[in-house]
């Protein structure tokens, strides 16, 4: 999918567990690790909100588009 | 009405498996007549076919009753296969979560396999028919179109087409965070 989700580069950078985000988010930890391993088909911008504001940056920041042909 | 639905379920399973049975009994039974009838021709009167009686071509010629049995027995093989699916398919159906990739692809097959039927006893055995009133002049009764199974074969294909799609929109849902 040429939708990448750099969730764990945030939330290294951010020094943020996987735990402690599913606490601050809201989100159950199964949930978290399907957006992390980048097998979700969608994300919900209530989500996507609760998780910028958890970790203070902006979509852009979370969400990359990867050309899989330039690849 | 939970209770209703798994009663009407084992009940279909049990006729499906009781379907496979009586076809297997069935192709294994012309295959016998057609084995025996090479060492006593009088076996090709017992077909266990309703009003096919192919001992009048038995006597003419060889060659087209073999093809006429191999067909007869190719569409009992098919219809076994298919009862045998259909068993397999409830068997692994579950009522909590029906929509399973699964069960889509043996629906998938059953269409493929009520399609074979059809090529088998509509188109081959017309073009067998054919033929054969026209170099014997031996004319069998027709009992069948065997049209029905085309037609039965597109609904369980467009059944199948919607289960898969059913089942993309839930794995759709389920990786929705």
């Amino acid at each position: 999918m040429p939708i990448v989700v750099n969730l764990d580069v945030m939330m290294a950078k951010r020094k943020m567990s996987l735990n402690e985000l599913s606490e601050k988010v809201g989100l159950t930890l199964s949930n978290l690790s399907i957006l992390k391993t980048g097998k979700a088909k969608a994300i919900r911008f209530s989500t996507l909100e609760a998780i910028c504001k958890t970790l203070d940056c902006q979509p852009a920041d979370i969400l990359e588009y990867v050309d899989d042909l330039k690849k | 009405m939970k209770i209703k639905t798994e009663t009407i379920l084992t009940f279909s399973k049990f006729l499906a498996l009781l379907g496979g049975v009586w076809y297997s009994i069935l192709w294994g039974s012309e295959l016998l007549t057609l084995i025996a009838s090479f060492i006593n021709p009088d076996w090709a009167k017992h077909t266990y076919e309703v009003d096919l009686n192919l001992f009048s071509i038995r006597e003419h010629s060889t060659g087209f009753y073999v093809y006429a049995m191999c067909l007869t027995i190719a569409v009992s093989v098919l219809k076994a296969i298919i009862w045998f699916v259909v068993f397999d398919l409830l068997s692994k159906l579950k009522l909590q979560n029906p929509f399973s990739m699964e069960v889509e692809k043996k629906l998938e097959r059953i269409a493929y396999l009520l399609f074979g039927v059809w090529i088998v006893s509509s188109i081959f055995w017309k073009t067998y028919m054919y033929y054969l009133s026209k170099s014997t002049g031996i004319q069998l009764p027709a009992n069948h179109s065997g049209d029905e199974y085309l037609f039965m074969a597109g609904m369980i294909y467009i059944i199948s087409q919607v289960f898969k799609r059913g089942i993309e929109i839930q794995e759709e849902n389920d990786l929705t965070v």
